[in-house]
Formats: structure tokens, C-alpha cells, sequence
């Protein structure tokens, strides 16, 4: 007897899964569209669920391509500490797709937001209110905050204008925007700097038409700077650490999964080359219990994390035997830092003492 | 000699000259100098600085650790020239952009090299003795003498010196850092009289030693000098 069913894959059925049996084996990934090369120049944003993209990725030997580093005097674990190729740029969390677009528009400056500084956490200096979290002890003042931030500018567009392939992990729907031009913050003045004050800044809730709008302009733009970008879009699993909805905080985190999920796979549909990568269905499925979310119920643990890279590396990426060359110019400066290195130990004990 | 003038100094290079005005002077029973690089490396610290100490009863210890990082970074110009927070260097008629680093790093970078761990260790070897911190030797601006004795810079020299205003910006942040671990340790911080400064806030000349970063022993004891008057100001 036919049916519509009949014959097709067993991946549409969801007894045939075989992570039924073994959580492990789970794997609802579609073949992607196209793969990403050892070489390819991969820039990621997102919630904080990008950063384990991010990670990976540089960890399977993949060119995660960052722009903005921190200067060779700095050790590597200081960078990290103050956020430095945690992502591309020094973004920051990027949890909406207005908040991406704004992005987008501020690095190549068709938009200045009128909120320029925040008040340090403890009173003292500034923070960028659209990364308040990212220079930890803030800046001295508004000048080198511009500084730093035209210099970050830079390197945002300079890392859209040189990539292979754009990961974004969508992450949130709630945003707070400055009521004078429609800037969005990826937090509320006086989580992590700044004064709230309710007339200050209001809350917005995005809508699906509001996501699908914004996430698609940036993609655009961003296909129109590399035609030949292909792009992944994944939604994030960690739920709403809180919501300013009178609602409780998973009726929140549902509708707002749904929306990011449903703009995500509009603009799948509305572009080419364009895919999008399931770590929310991964970590969240039935198959796995919840064993993917850690005590808290929200953080995901690295055996989920390992478990959706492992995937994301399966199906998107095809290892090269072509790395990527240390140029000269590096060669000299890691040369030029080691040898630094050493003079800490060695400028300490070459005072002879001799020409009083 | 009475326990209250004796000051016991610990520290690394720039202890060296301070060591040496005393054996030269032989007028300073009241100053102990450990060098900690210096103590045999195989006996644990705690034992090496009381056998160093030994048969010496101080009134009060002063630290005077690392302090040379701001040279080791600044000296030369850096293969990629960074600029430090938004440090005024763009009055420079050969200005070319500088990878600009926030302060706020520079000063978490110093604060690692200031062995911030170190510093309660060695205040707590003597509970009863005031707690002194002084000061690294500023830098030394002529570039004459560093190519004269480059030390490590050998080699390296082509590369031209920092920019002064940088390697000021740079000597005055890793000061700010000594000063807020000094309090954090209810330290007094000393810093080196105007005498040592030339114009411009360097190292004056009499005291550049044959490197290109330490003080000579006129400078030491200049520092020998500073730490009686703080220990008699205390007092």
C-alpha cells in the first residue's frame, strides 16, 4: 500500500532515530549545502553558546579568523581574560539580531549611537555600553574608550570584509534600546555598568517579523560585502537567564526560542548557501534527557557541547592539508616577544655595578 | 646596632646597587640586601631568606621586586608600536598608527609581573618589622648609552628607541600598580626622590649604571639614604 511516507529517509521518522537507543548516537543534522576547508577564514558571533563554536572550531584546526587580537605583549591567558579571540572581534556577546545589525551598521558607520559611555561598575572610568562586560576594569575615560572602540570598529569590518564563512548563534529576543535612537544594548544599564533609570532606555521584545527583518538585512549586507560567503545559523540552547516579561521565565524562553528559530529558518529559505546547524534541537531533544544541561538547568555541559561540535564538525567541515603559513612579519614579532621574554630574567641580572 | 634602624631590603636587580654602595660605603650595618635571585635555588625560600637574614633583627622590610617590565616592553620600539591608552604620541611628526592598548590591561599585565603572590610571603617572614615597598628606578632615556650597553637589546637595537612619552606612560602605570599592592599590604610605598629624575622625568645621568636599565651605586646609595629617612619619618 503507498502512503506519502512511504520511502522516504529514516531521518523523518522519529523511531528510527538512532539516538533513541543511544543518546550519543543522535544526529538530526541535515547535509549542509557546502563544507568549510581547513583554510577558510570562519568568523563567529552570537550568544554566549558562539564562544564554544569559536573554541572548537580553532581547536580542530580550523582558520577561526580573528581580527582583532590583543598586542603581542600580552600573554595569551591575560587576552583571553579581557576577551580577546573569544570570537573574531571583540564583539562581546552578540544575543539579538537587531543588536547584529547594529553591529554591522556602527562598523561601517551608518550608524553613531547618541549613548557613547557608561559609569564604570565601581564608579570609576567608563564601559562601552554595547560590550560593558569586555574591557574588565573599564577605561580610564571617554577618549580611550573611543580609541579602543574605533580600533575594534576596524577590526569588525575588516573581519566581515575577509571571511569565508559567517557562524551565528541567535540567543535572545528581549533587549533594552535607548529610547533617543533605537540603539540596542546586549544588557541593561546597571548589570554591568551604567544607572538604570526606567526613562533612559526601554524594553523591547522582538517580534518574529522583528527577528527574520533584522537577521536577514545583516545577512544580505554581509553577502553583498563577500558574494561568496556562506553562512551557518544555529539557535542557542541555554535558556533566558531572566526575563522582564510578567511571565515565568520558561514561558519566555519558549516563545523566544520559537522566534529565533523560525527567523533562522526563513532566512534559510530566503538565501542561498545559507544553513542552518540544529545544536538547540541537539542539546534539547528527548533523546538526551536533559543530561545535557548542567545542575543549574541552564548552563550546557561540555559532554552537550562536545556532543553538537562533534556533529557540527562531521557534516560542515572537510580537514586540508593546507594550514596556514606564519608569515615573516609574525615570525619576527613571536621571535622579537620571546626574546623579551627572556630579557625579564636576564635584564635582572646584568647590573654589574661598575661605573659609580 | 639598636633593631630600630635596621632595614632589611629584599628584592631582585635593582637591589644589586643599594648591596653594593653598601660594601662600598661599609658605613651601613643598619641595611641588609637579599638579593632573591642570588639564594641558593635548591633551599626553599622560607629557609633561604632566614639564613640570609640570619643574626638580623629588622625594624622594617622593604620590598623592591621585578620592576624592571616596563623596560623590557618599552625600551626599544616594539615590532608592531603600541601606544598606551590614548597616550598624546600623534604630536610626533613621524606618527604612524600605533595598536592602542587599554590601560586597564597594561595594568593587569604589570600586576602579574609584580609578583603579587610573593609579596605577602616575604612581609609575613617578619611579623614585627614595618612594611616598606620601594619603587623601580625610572628609565634611561639616552639612547647613547643603550647602544653603548645594550645587554639583552643587542642585536635588537635597529629596531630604535620607544617613544619617550610611551615609555614614561609606561614606567608611571607599573608605579601605580607597585603603589596599589603596597596598600593592599599596608605597605608604605617609597618613591625615589627628585634628585635621581633629569628634566624630563628619566634617570638622571650620574646614576645610569653599565646596562641599560639598573642604577649605579651612587644611585643605590641615594636609595640607601631614601630608606633611612623613611624608616626616621616613620619613626
Amino acid at each position: 500500500m503507498s502512503h506519502p511516507y512511504y520511502g522516504l529517509p529514516d531521518r523523518q521518522f522519529w523511531k528510527k532515530e538512532p539516538g533513541i537507543t543511544d543518546p550519543a548516537n543522535l544526529d538530526p543534522v541535515a547535509a549542509p549545502p557546502f563544507k568549510i576547508a581547513s583554510r577558510d577564514r570562519i568568523v563567529t558571533a552570537g550568544s554566549c553558546f558562539a564562544q564554544h563554536v569559536a573554541r572548537y572550531v580553532e581547536k580542530a584546526g580550523f582558520n577561526h579568523h580573528v581580527t582583532e587580537s590583543a598586542h603581542p605583549i600580552i600573554p595569551k591567558k591575560l587576552a583571553e581574560a579581557h576577551h580577546y579571540g573569544m570570537f573574531s572581534a571583540r564583539y562581546g556577546n552578540v544575543y539579538t539580531a537587531r543588536q547584529l545589525r547594529q553591529l554591522i551598521s556602527r562598523a561601517y558607520g551608518t550608524f553613531v549611537p547618541a549613548a557613547q559611555a557608561w559609569t564604570g561598575q565601581s564608579g570609576a572610568g567608563v564601559v562601552d555600553p554595547f560590550r560593558p562586560n569586555i574591557q574588565p576594569g573599564g577605561y580610564t575615560d571617554l577618549a580611550e574608550l573611543t580609541a579602543d572602540r574605533a580600533q575594534h570598529l576596524a577590526a569588525v569590518r575588516r573581519a566581515f570584509e575577509e571571511m569565508d564563512v559567517f557562524i551565528f548563534t541567535l540567543g535572545l529576543t528581549e533587549a533594552w534600546i535607548d529610547p533617543r535612537d533605537g540603539a540596542v544594548f546586549p544588557l541593561a544599564p546597571g548589570v554591568a555598568g551604567g544607572t538604570y533609570d526606567a526613562t533612559d532606555v526601554s524594553f523591547q521584545n522582538f517580534d518574529e517579523g522583528e527577528v527574520f527583518e533584522d537577521l536577514l538585512a545583516s545577512l544580505r549586507f554581509l553577502r553583498m560585502r563577500r558574494p561568496k560567503l556562506r553562512i551557518v545559523l544555529t539557535v542557542s540552547p541555554v535558556p533566558l537567564n531572566a526575563t522582564f516579561e510578567d511571565r515565568h521565565v520558561l514561558v519566555s524562553n519558549t516563545i523566544s526560542k520559537a522566534i529565533l528559530r523560525l527567523a533562522a529558518e526563513k532566512c534559510v529559505r530566503s538565501m542561498q548557501n545559507c544553513s542552518y546547524f540544529p545544536s538547540f534541537e541537539i542539546v534539547t531533544s528527548p533523546h538526551v534527557g536533559g543530561r545535557y544541561f548542567a545542575e543549574d538547568r541552564r548552563e550546557v555541559t561540555p559532554i552537550g557541547v562536545d556532543h553538537v561540535m562533534r556533529l557540527f564538525l562531521k557534516h560542515y567541515t572537510i580537514k586540508t592539508d593546507d594550514a596556514l603559513p606564519t608569515g615573516d612579519t609574525q615570525g619576527e614579532v613571536i621571535r622579537h616577544q620571546e626574546l623579551m621574554e627572556r630579557a625579564v630574567e636576564v635584564l635582572c641580572d646584568e647590573s654589574a655595578i661598575e661605573n659609580a | 646596632m639598636p633593631r630600630e634602624r635596621n632595614i632589611l631590603l629584599i628584592g631582585h636587580s635593582h637591589v644589586n646597587c643599594v648591596q653594593a654602595a653598601a660594601r662600598r660605603d661599609g658605613n651601613l650595618p643598619w641595611l641588609r640586601v637579599i638579593n632573591l635571585r642570588r639564594l641558593d635555588a635548591e633551599t626553599s625560600l622560607d629557609r633561604a631568606v632566614q639564613a640570609a637574614a640570619s643574626g638580623f633583627d629588622p625594624a622594617a622590610v622593604c620590598l623592591c621586586l621585578g620592576g624592571n617590565f616596563h623596560n623590557v616592553v618599552g625600551t626599544l620600539e616594539h615590532p608592531v608600536p603600541f601606544s598606551l591608552g590614548t597616550m598624546g604620541i600623534a604630536g610626533d611628526p613621524d606618527y604612524k598608527p600605533r595598536h592602542m592598548i587599554p590601560r586597564a590591561l597594561v595594568r593587569a599585565l604589570f600586576r602579574q609581573r609584580a609578583y603579587p603572590d610573593l609579596v605577602p610571603r616575604l612581609y609575613d617572614f617578619f611579623p614585627q618589622a614595618e612594611r616598606l615597598m620601594l619603587n623601580a628606578p625610572p628609565p634611561v632615556a639616552d639612547f647613547d648609552h643603550i647602544r653603548a650597553f645594550p645587554g639583552i637589546h643587542a642585536g635588537k637595537l635597529g629596531l630604535g628607541p620607544a617613544p619617550s612619552e610611551l615609555r614614561l606612560s609606561l614606567y608611571a602605570l607599573q608605579t601605580e600598580v607597585f603603589r596599589a599592592i603596597a596598600e593592599e599590604h599596608a605597605a608604605r610605598f617609597i618613591t625615589q626622590p627628585d634628585a635621581i629624575f633629569d628634566s624630563d622625568g628619566f634617570l638622571a645621568k650620574p646614576y645610569f649604571n653599565n646596562d641599560p636599565t639598573h642604577g649605579n651605586q651612587a644611585y643605590g646609595l641615594e636609595m640607601a639614604s631614601l630608606l633611612q629617612t623613611s624608616l626616621r619619618c616613620a619613626a
